[in-house]
């Protein structure tokens, strides 16, 4: 449970907060500024729906005056807006009407601030309360400090903590009263910080900075274990080591703002004076089950029949099959265990992957009020951290719960001493993928490889060194370049506890927009807070040379996505490539839809074409056009454009030498090679081949069987040499 | 006036990167064990005291697949299962000549799971399944057989596999061309979308050479990215519990449960990756609500909350009627959501309530590098997820993720990374850490026994730390 807290706002709402003083609020006047902070201050109070976190607002400056002293001149025009109460979403809603800077009336802030405390000394009482008096103004009315010793000795009774901020009162263009007033108020908080008690004064700006960092929930953590930690059974050994420990959350996934779902009560709520409509909400669990019917006519079917759950047992699925088991059975199958942490053996540091980590992690501590225990323990994780230990044990957190293997950390802070225990995987839980080696290739036929476009050149890997050194962040100026070793200003960039999650507090965000501004759109999630999730600017742009050699050398080339072919990949089937081809023209493009397959995941299969050369199934000439033409507009890696080319025109000779020669595949393909060819801006790629080929078609090897046919009516549709003009890029489409 | 009724809080999917994950992942294997008179021959203990009893290689086998149905028949109890022995004298069908189903490829019942195991318990059941025809299998009807059995539940499965288990390292077809139907048969068999995974298995008196026919049949189905274990396995009898620890390593099949693009240079260089999950706390089963009516099969209940709405009607006045309550179940899609705030609810739609946590794009940008000194075990906060490069949307992602595994591991840094890993899941802080590959050597064999690739380890945020307990004597300090 959280502290009780009682938090008065004195807001000054006299006619010049309607006027802007903050040079930074590009023409806001000031109170929109102040709103600002007592939109998040009491919308974080709302949302928490603490009952003991209560609020209440002075506004200083009002035409009413409402308040106990009101006899008083000093305390005219001084009005509680807000009694201290737990505030609710319809007080929320009304702030923006309620605090509205008067047209006429003036107030005196040090009364409104003895009018806060007034307040909180009634509702307190004697009761154990955290006190906080916030007063936000642009201190442009004089102030009155007639009696200022004996607040002071109030405030330090009632051990109050005061904070003030103020909108543009020192700056170049503020007002010599504004001036003198800051100066004044500044004497006075020192005044009352030298009484130890928390006091501050700060500018607006500084306010605004705090507002953007995020609220965290302060969770207190109860333990979780209370027992002992021992080495040895010391039910058989003497020399056993038992600690009494505690086991205390330290990293725990904060819960997020969950949403509820609602129903709103139908029908009309009773207006009669001797009648009252309630509607009550309530919930049953339904149990069904599934029977097979048999119905007259002889078929079989479904149906959902409901069952009493005291006619239900427990079980276990087996297979198809599902196992009945009664309590008794159950019972006999508990694995017994005994509430206990022993620690098994000491592994070095470097035996354990930080990935093998499995679970959120805690401190197993000393006993809190066990001096022996605290020395114990002490040696303990001080001799593990002088041999590089870490220790393992097995944990049962509490009877009849089941074992769980860790690992137990040492951990030393000046103040602080602990072992740090997080679960370490069962053989069940690991599971045994493999994946390729990255600096060599092994080809099925056992060969090995040490230069591949898969494996990284020298030159690549000295770039991404150089990379990796430049864009260190360990150590950074605030500017965010690198810092010298030793520089009192360098700190590690995003360490940490430093980033805040993004989704807890944009959910805050918007919950609070949305009840000030119900009928309106969610803003984006504010950029401060994703801020420290992209590198630094200045040091991208310090190690931009860097990197561009780095960009450069590897060539990383992205494949363009085709709307019309979103199952890529599929499998093939069709087309074989020779097998020395180290180059994978399918990885390098895609592979290209089957319309056969296309109930399967997207994900599938990529093939590396090792078989002999052998044509094989039926030939989707659609899913061939579709390829090519990729490769035409894809940005392949220049360096393999030409192996690709070549496959492509070693594809057409393996059609042409196979049976079942379909002339219309031919000539498709070479004309979707050619366009290809003119598009990547390499008529000699083509013209190369194509006049190779009309020598193998009409006097070489192809001559004989016929194929010769195939050239004349290559050449009729025009798909002879690309003619190195100008203008060759006209006839583009040629053939197609 | 409180005039919203409460019905439950609504858990914004907490983790949904985990919801693609295995267990709602239906997977199917076909286990095929060759039965042939040396498969069946006796494998005596090299010495007669080492524990071991005498066996054969087709017995080992089918221990293996009963070994594995057991597990995973409490694990995944929705998997498919079925065991097909090629090469015996009977058959199930006569179309598929000397291929016997053991084991229909289904959700195995517990009647079936008995059968296999009075087969392994009884050596005349056992030898009486396990005949050898007069005349060797044929492989091209084998497979074709298998694929009967995966194009039966067609779509069923998110993962089908099938694992060949054989001696023989070159089967032999009395039709000319079956090196190619052969071929063909893979194909289809990769068409329907099952992978198929060797268990070749040799002795010291057999060996076996994978060049002579199945290389050549086999790996015209995968990638070169892909890794397919085709070494072959020594068996004896002592290594029949080699063979089993080599299936029990592959029971889980190899898939990524995200892919998306890894931000090495800001805006400037991008590679593709997936992301795998190696370590996942494998959970007792839970038990079901299940009814059983005398002399019928127990079936389990499924429960679901019905909500309802009492209208009750008082009467104010002291000679109050009874109050006449109505109950009504309510739709659920009558239910709307939002947040709670300040006693009351504030309505958002659900794709407001999906937007606020989906903060940015799918992908994995690197923040900046630290050394690994600087990373701290004490911070972990959920099983670490690994990847590794794919080509698939980025020509040059292995030869760049390989240059920055090496310099990772060379210059003793990790990257320290935001990621968001599909488009439904809530980023997070994570560092990247390299691990380098482990390959040992021990029975004829290279083992990997790590992958090289790169784990992400989620950080914690602010929010995710708490406080370190008070601790009254933190002035003692022990001594080692």
């Amino acid at each position: 449970m959280a502290e009780k807290e009682a938090t008065v706002i004195v807001v000054d709402l006299s006619p010049s907060m309607a006027e802007s003083h903050m040079a930074a609020a590009k023409g806001q006047s000031d109170i929109e500024m102040l709103m600002k902070y007592v939109y998040d201050k009491v919308g974080s109070k709302v949302l928490s729906e603490r009952k003991t976190d209560v609020v209440g607002i002075v506004g200083v400056g009002t035409d009413d005056t409402l308040n106990r002293m009101s006899e008083e001149d000093a305390y005219k025009h001084i009005s509680i807006l807000y009694q201290i109460r737990q505030l609710l979403y319809r007080d929320y809603q009304l702030l923006p009407t309620k605090l509205v800077p008067s047209l006429k009336s003036h107030g005196d802030l040090i009364s409104g601030l003895v009018v806060a405390m007034d307040a909180i000394a009634e509702y307190c009482r004697h009761l154990k309360f955290i006190k906080n008096i916030v007063i936000l103004s642009n201190c442009a009315m004089p102030l009155d400090f007639a009696g200022i010793d004996g607040i002071i000795d109030k405030l330090a009774e009632m051990k109050m903590n005061l904070s003030i901020f103020t909108v543009g009162a020192d700056e170049e263009t503020s007002t010599a009263m504004q001036r003198a007033n800051h100066s004044l108020l500044s004497d006075f908080v020192d005044r009352v910080a030298r009484r130890e008690l928390n006091a501050i004064i700060a500018p607006f700006a500084d306010v605004l900075r705090d507002l953007e960092i995020p609220h965290v929930r302060k969770v207190r953590s109860t333990n979780s274990y209370n027992g002992t930690l021992t080495i040895g059974d010391p039910n058989k050994f003497n020399d056993s080591l038992t600690i009494p420990v505690e086991r205390f959350a330290y990293v725990k996934t904060a819960t997020k703002i969950n949403s509820v779902s609602y129903i709103k009560p139908k029908g009309n709520v009773s207006t009669s004076p001797t009648r009252q409509a309630t509607n009550t909400l309530g919930r049953r669990i339904k149990y069904e089950i599934t029977v097979t019917k048999e119905s007259d006519d002889g078929n079989t079917g479904k149906d959902v029949q409901e069952v009493e759950k005291g006619d239900l047992k427990k079980g276990y699925r087996y297979g198809a099959s599902v196992v009945p088991l009664s309590t008794e059975e159950e019972e006999s199958l508990r694995f017994v265990t005994n509430i206990s942490l022993d620690i098994i053996g000491f592994v070095p540091y470097d035996t354990i992957g930080p990935w093998q980590l499995l679970t959120e992690t805690n401190f197993v501590m000393a006993k809190r009020t066990d001096k022996k225990a605290t020395l114990c323990l002490s040696s303990l994780i001080h001799a593990m951290v002088e041999n590089e230990l870490y220790g393992i044990a097995r944990f049962v957190i509490k009877n009849d719960r089941p074992p769980a293997l860790i690992l137990l950390i040492p951990f030393i802070t000046d103040d602080f001493e602990a072992l740090v225990e997080t679960q370490l995987p069962f053989a069940e839980d690991v599971r045994s993928f493999k994946f390729p080696s990255l600096d060599i290739i092994r080809t099925i036929k056992g060969k090995i490889l040490k230069e591949h476009h898969y494996l990284p050149t020298e030159e690549m890997k000295n770039n991404m060194k150089d990379f990796i050194n430049a864009m260190d962040i360990s150590n950074l100026t605030p500017e965010g370049l690198p810092a010298d070793l030793g520089d009192p200003d360098g700190r590690e960039f995003a360490a940490v506890g430093e980033i805040f999650d993004p989704v807890i507090a944009n959910t805050r965000q918007a919950i609070m927009y949305r009840a000030l501004h119900p009928e309106q759109d969610l803003p984006p999630p504010s950029d401060s807070l994703l801020r420290d999730t992209y590198p630094p600017e200045a040091l991208v742009k310090q190690a931009s040379p860097i990197a561009n050699r780095l960009v450069e050398s590897v060539n990383v080339k992205k494949i363009a996505k085709y709307k019309t072919n979103k199952r890529r990949y599929a499998a093939e089937g069709e087309e074989e490539l020779k097998q020395e081809s180290i180059l994978n023209v399918d990885e390098l493009i895609g592979g290209n839809a089957n319309k056969n397959d296309a109930q399967r995941p997207a994900s599938k299969r990529r093939k590396i074409y090792t078989t002999e050369d052998e044509e094989h199934g039926e030939f989707d000439i659609e899913a061939e056009i579709d390829k090519w033409q990729r490769i035409a507009a894809g940005p392949e890696s220049d360096a393999a454009l030409p192996r690709i080319f070549e496959q492509a025109c070693a594809d057409i000779d393996m059609l042409l030498s196979g049976e079942n020669l379909d002339p219309a595949v031919v000539i498709k393909k070479v004309s979707i090679l050619r366009s290809s060819a003119v598009k990547l801006d390499e008529p000699g790629w083509y013209n190369n081949y194509i006049v190779k080929l009309q020598d193998a078609l009409v006097m070489g090897g192809l001559a004989n069987s016929g194929r010769s046919k195939i050239w004349e009516e290559l050449s009729m549709k025009g798909l002879g040499e690309i003619p190195l003009s100008d203008g060759y890029l006209e006839d583009d489409l040629v053939g197609l | 006036m409180d005039n919203d009724q409460f019905m439950n809080p609504v858990l914004d999917g907490e983790d949904a990167i985990e919801e693609f994950d295995f267990r709602n992942q239906k997977d199917a294997i076909l286990y095929c064990i060759e039965v042939s008179p040396s498969m069946l021959a006796t494998m005596n203990p090299a010495e007669p005291d080492d524990g071991t009893e005498p066996t054969s290689a087709a017995r080992v086998a089918l221990e293996s697949a009963y070994m594995m149905l057991q597990q995973r028949i409490i694990s995944q109890p929705s998997d498919a299962f079925g065991i097909l022995l090629f090469g015996t004298k009977d058959q199930t069908d006569p179309a598929y000549e000397n291929c016997l189903m053991l084991m229909d490829l289904a959700v195995p019942e517990a009647s079936e799971i008995k059968y296999i195991k009075e087969i392994l318990e009884d050596d005349q059941k056992f030898d009486s399944v396990f005949t050898p025809s007069d005349t060797p299998p044929s492989i091209v009807n084998t497979l074709f057989c298998a694929n009967q059995q995966f194009n039966a539940k067609s779509g069923a499965y998110m993962f089908q596999r099938l694992f060949l288990v054989t001696n023989n390292d070159n089967p032999s077809d009395p039709r000319p061309d079956y090196r190619k139907s052969a071929r063909t048969r893979v194909h289809d068999l990769i068409g329907l979308g099952v992978r198929i995974e060797p268990f070749f298995l040799y002795t010291e008196m057999q060996p076996f050479d994978t060049s002579k026919f199945w290389e050549d049949v086999i790996f015209s189905g995968y990638s070169s990215d892909d890794y397919v274990d085709i070494q072959p396995i020594l068996i004896t009898a002592k290594q029949g519990l080699q063979m089993k620890a080599h299936v029990k390593a592959r029971q889980t099949p190899r898939h990524a449960i995200f892919s998306v693009p890894l931000e090495i240079v800001p805006g400037n260089l991008s590679i593709g990756i997936k992301g795998y999950v190696l370590f996942k706390r494998q959970d007792i089963q839970r038990s079901h609500y299940v009814y059983e009516q005398e002399g019928e099969k127990a079936v389990i209940a499924r429960s679901h909350t019905q909500y309802t709405y009492t209208d009750t009607t008082t009467r104010l006045d002291t000679r109050a009627m009874k109050a006449e309550a109505k109950t009504e179940e309510i739709d659920k899609n009558e239910a709307k959501r939002g947040f709670k705030f300040g006693g009351e609810v504030l309505p958002f739609a659900p794709e407001e309530i999906q937007s606020l946590r989906n903060i940015g794009e799918a992908g994995i940008r690197i923040i900046g590098f630290k050394p690994i000194q600087l990373f701290d075990p004490s911070y972990n906060m959920r099983p670490s997820y690994f990847i590794y490069p794919s080509e698939e949307d980025y020509v040059g992602s292995i030869r760049t993720f390989a240059a920055l595994h090496s310099s990772l591991l060379d210059e003793n840094k990790y990257a320290l990374a935001w990621v968001k890993a599909t488009n439904r899941s809530s980023p997070f802080l994570a560092a990247l850490v390299a691990c380098p590959e482990i390959i040992e050597h021990e029975n004829g064999r290279d083992e990997q026994k790590q992958s090289p690739g790169i784990f992400v380890i989620k950080q914690p945020f602010a929010d995710d730390i708490r406080d370190f307990p008070a601790q009254p004597y933190n002035n003692i300090k022990g001594s080692p």
